[in-house]
């Protein structure tokens, strides 16, 4: 437990947490302004960055989030082991209760990171944009979502809590995807290597896995359109399920083989 | 009160043989004095006796637990192996601080009482960043040092220190000794070494050549 306190006491007092944030926070704000300066009509569903699809905003917060969050302490392990700082924990704490503590506190800076500027965008819209349903007749409200959509009935009925439930999935799995950074510690030569290469990944097997089609395919199997909450959203639940599990049981395994018997040099 | 049983210790590191065979019995209220050329093996013993690296055969048993089976590191343990390295947005006192959160055996009096014993100042303001080499050289003493260890492990300690200081940390580790901690010290100033050392083991090529009881010698 005091291993965990530590780790997280460090992970969220980290500079590049702060960086994280406010590169987080900039492409929230920039969205909100454009937003604002350009529309007026339209509900909180369609000014939010999540489901915004009039601005090219969106995408950018989607492509750049496994840097977002990777950023705040996903390159820690590394950086503990080429600095030799690790040696003044395994003294203190067994090499598992050291990477498990990693990982939590991994985890909680990417799912803060990236869940903190969505939940500021949404909260700072709330207070100029109604808070209406989606209706099919006008496009500045938002499209109703097709009943076989993923958590459709949700957006349909209460457009505020699909877009919290979202930003707890994209804390989620921006979690989930900063522990490839810590699981890559030991084989990458850099501290960018640790923090940039799981962007790569997801880049390409998002690229990959795209159904190549012009019409949105239910049964999308991309991690770039999965946490991506809006309308072409065309995944279900069981593969967001899926993909979170293996990615999560990937990274674990890597890390808990690459931390139960290694020597602190 | 502690014992280290090192039976039987090798450890290969990408096919270089960097322990052979190393038996020694260290007991507590001694200083050992490790001494041999660079590369000879002294800090990674070091390192086995810390628990940081894990031997391909023998075993280090301390106070009858063997390290890497009963348990993952010694339970009571200060070290210094190699360069100091702390958190360079924190001060002195703030990374001791954290690190000795890790064990909450650690209160802030014996930190304060740490770093004022190798002459560093816990009011000072400046961060890690910011201290010379022989501040930083200090601050890793303090960190094996504080809240009094049953085992303190310091490699090359007095290399970037001045006179004075150098003076104070010998009689620390005497005090220290005389309270019943097991110290074990590399150096390679062999005076120095001869000072404070009780037992000095010549290391070689990975292996225990020599074994030199200087306290029986003075009797």
């Amino acid at each position: 437990m005091r291993i965990i306190r530590f780790e997280v006491y460090r992970a969220f007092h980290s500079r590049t947490f702060l960086v994280s944030l406010l590169i987080g926070c900039f492409i929230c704000a920039f969205d909100m302004l454009v937003f604002c300066s350009q529309v007026e009509n339209a509900n909180l569903l369609k000014a939010w960055i999540g489901t915004d699809d009039l601005l090219n905003i969106n995408p950018v917060f989607y492509v750049l989030l496994p840097v977002i969050a990777c950023l705040p302490y996903g390159g820690s392990l590394y950086t503990d082991i080429k600095t030799g700082y690790e040696k003044n924990i395994c003294v203190r704490a067994s090499r598992l209760e050291y990477a498990f503590a990693k990982g939590v506190a991994v985890f909680l800076a990417a799912f803060v990171s990236v869940s903190l500027p969505l939940a500021l965008n949404l909260f700072i819209l709330a207070g100029i944009y109604p808070n209406y349903i989606p209706d099919t007749f006008r496009v500045l409200s938002g499209l109703r979502l097709p009943d076989r959509r993923l958590f459709a009935a949700l957006c349909n009925a209460h457009p505020a809590l699909y877009s919290i439930l979202f930003i707890c999935i994209d804390g989620i799995f921006a979690g989930a995807i900063s522990l490839t950074s810590l699981s890559l510690s030991k084989a990458v030569k850099s501290h960018f290597t640790a923090v940039v290469t799981p962007m790569v990944i997801y880049i390409v097997s998002s690229t990959l896995l795209f159904p190549n089609d012009d019409d949105p395919v239910i049964g999308n199997w991309s991690i770039m359109d999965m946490v991506n909450p809006s309308p072409i959203v065309t995944t279900l639940w069981y593969q967001m399920l899926t993909v979170l599990f293996v990615v999560l049981i990937i990274n674990i395994f890597f890390i808990w083989i690459f931390s139960r018997k290694r020597d602190v040099l | 009160m502690s014992e280290i049983v090192i039976e039987g210790l090798t450890k290969k590191i990408k096919g270089a043989l960097i322990l052979d065979n190393v038996t020694m019995t260290l007991t507590s209220g001694k200083i050992y004095g490790f001494k041999g050329k660079n590369g000879s093996g002294k800090t990674m013993l070091m390192r086995a006796i810390s628990g940081l690296i894990i031997s391909d055969s023998g075993k280090v048993v301390i106070d009858g637990k063997e390290l890497h089976k009963d348990i993952p590191f010694p339970k009571s343990i200060g070290v210094l192996i190699e360069n100091p390295a702390f958190l360079h947005q924190y001060t002195g006192v703030k990374n001791l601080k954290l690190l000795a959160g890790l064990t909450g055996k650690i209160n802030s009096e014996e930190i304060k009482t740490a770093l004022e014993r190798v002459g560093l100042d816990p009011a000072d303001k400046r961060t890690y960043r910011k201290y010379s080499l022989g501040m930083k050289e200090k601050l890793g003493i303090a960190n094996a040092i504080m809240g009094e260890p049953d085992i303190i492990i310091l490699d090359e300690p007095i290399n970037a220190l001045d006179e004075d200081t150098v003076h104070k940390i010998k009689n620390v580790l005497l005090e220290l000794r005389d309270k019943g901690k097991l110290i074990i010290i590399a150096c390679h100033d062999r005076e120095e070494l001869e000072f404070l050392s009780d037992v000095i083991y010549e290391i070689k090529d990975g292996s225990v050549v020599d074994r030199k009881d200087i306290s029986n010698e003075d009797a």
